[in-house]
């Protein structure tokens, strides 16, 4: 059988499995407020403590994970060290493309967007997802025809 | 393309730019909430639990790379 592009459970199984703090944003919180459509990539927010950003990369080392800009080589020690130093990363794995955040301009502090997030419970285990409010001004701060006609329709939810 | 002078010029081109993303905006607002059939398969989304969602998703992940991977233009 095919794999799916993105196999979300899978990676919220991983993300929980190695007790990642994250928060959830992008297509895929639009699929937990009520709209569904394709994508490509898991998007999080990560806490950017010394201690979840280490079982963030043990978690992306222990499925593979390869850097989308150069897929010869493996997520590692050099970048653990980069999201040490504040970077996001964008890596592919089997379980699709995964993006993990720590800056981004419009993103509340880490705190607020805790306190702010939406949580939803999936097989019985809690998922944490963006508020509504700030994925819209990230996407408006973004702009593409895509962020704009997802803006419209995470609106459109509020309002059926 | 000639930027003009700094200052008014780049002030009125980034003005031109905001009006051409809320109009686009705007046309997307409009069309979304007249179509019909759109609007009606989004409010039958809202009613599903997430777990119907996430299966939606799962599906229209798998079908997409299924017709990536298995498909090729003959014409």
């Amino acid at each position: 059988m095919t794999e799916p592009l993105v196999d979300l459970r899978g990676l919220l199984g991983g993300l929980r499995e190695h007790q990642v703090d994250y928060v959830l944003f992008g297509a895929l919180a639009m699929v937990f407020y009520g709209f569904v459509r394709n994508t490509e990539d898991l998007d999080i927010v990560v806490a950017a403590d010394q201690g979840n950003l280490d079982r963030v990369a043990e978690w992306l080392m222990s499925i593979e994970a390869v850097l989308k800009l150069n897929p010869d080589r493996r997520f590692g020690p050099r970048e653990r060290w980069g999201m040490h130093k504040g970077s996001n990363a964008t890596v592919l794995t089997r379980f699709g493309q995964i993006d993990v955040v720590q800056r981004i301009p419009g993103l509340p502090d880490w705190p607020a967007l805790v306190e702010q997030a939406e949580v939803y419970e999936l097989d019985g285990d809690p998922v944490r997802v963006m508020n509504r409010a700030t994925l819209i001004e990230l996407k408006r701060r973004r702009s593409s025809a895509q962020d704009l006609a997802d803006i419209e329709a995470i609106q459109l939810l509020d309002e059926i | 393309m000639d930027a003009g002078p700094p200052g008014a010029g780049g002030r009125i081109r980034f003005m031109d730019e905001e009006r051409v993303i809320q109009t686009d905006a705007a046309r997307a607002k409009s069309a979304l909430r007249e179509d019909r059939a759109r609007v009606e398969m989004i409010a039958r989304e809202k009613r599903m639990t997430v777990e119907q969602r996430v299966e939606l998703f799962e599906r229209l992940s798998r079908d997409a790379a299924w017709i990536r991977s298995s498909t090729k233009r003959i014409r």
